[in-house]
């Protein structure tokens, strides 16, 4: 595949709500156990790339490099996103492809709540 | 010396957790991620590495948790960083430890160290808290 083709490109928005059956199953994976859930854990919006089509991941294999989360607002169960993932660049590094992309979540007014940048990297073919 | 209390240099309660094949079964149904190098060894080994490793976002998942009492005292997370610096293997344990690293009228930062039985650092971390307004 040539990811490169896709540098730039925006997906379109996907519209997710964080119910609390969803964070209970993150907790749950975490190995966390909560009697009450009060707040959303920060990484858990990462889980939200399986809602939304990602054409270069089709098929690939990729290693995490770095991953941040920034919240502008915090969020809580019941909050309806707007997602949307932006490759932001595709660089070639040695042996390594560098893809830069972000995930940002907007609320209902269309004010930017989070956004997760992630650093991947991949054997170039 | 491990506290609660808001201070410079204060040491977390560390975090010490096995990460079994259960958690990463259970994180690959709640991410949808099911990349085989977290479910089958010879795919890992495949990629190079000795056997079926965690997802590095379990890690990230995971760790956060350190902050928790703090998250209690009326904060929340404005950043959440990581670097990823070697792999964990399904079924080793890993050390979360941190401490405060600064502490302003609003907000508080901690740096944060994730270690296994394999590797002394698998990634550092920083994690911003806010105070709620």
């Amino acid at each position: 595949m040539n990811i490169k083709q896709y540098e730039g490109t925006t997906m379109l928005p996907v519209s997710i709500t964080i119910t609390e059956a969803l964070v209970k199953a993150y907790y749950e994976a975490s190995g966390i156990h909560k009697s009450a859930i009060d707040q959303v854990p920060p990484a858990l919006p990462m889980i939200f790339y399986q809602y939304i089509n990602v054409p270069w991941f089709h098929e690939q294999s990729f290693i995490h490099k770095d991953q941040v989360f920034h919240y502008e607002y915090p969020i809580s169960i019941g909050d309806t996103l707007q997602c949307t993932v932006s490759l932001i660049s595709v660089e070639k590094r040695r042996q390594f492809l560098v893809l830069h992309q972000e995930l940002i979540g907007k609320n209902v007014h269309g004010k930017m709540v989070f956004s997760a940048k992630s650093t991947l990297l991949k054997e170039a073919d | 010396m491990v506290s609660h209390a808001i201070e410079l240099g204060a040491a977390l309660e560390p975090l010490l957790i096995e990460i079994n094949e259960d958690m990463v079964r259970k994180y690959g149904e709640v991410s949808g991620d099911f990349n085989p190098i977290h479910f089958d060894d010879r795919a890992s080994k495949e990629k190079g590495f000795p056997a079926k490793i965690i997802h590095g976002m379990l890690t990230m998942a995971i760790a956060s948790n350190i902050v928790e009492p703090y998250l209690q005292k009326g904060y929340w997370v404005k950043t959440y960083e990581m670097k990823f610096k070697a792999p964990v293997l399904v079924g080793e344990t890993i050390s979360i430890k941190g401490t405060i690293a600064s502490v302003e009228k609003e907000s508080l930062t901690f740096e944060i160290n994730v270690s296994s039985t394999t590797y002394p650092q698998v990634a550092k971390s920083k994690i911003v808290l806010h105070v709620y307004k």
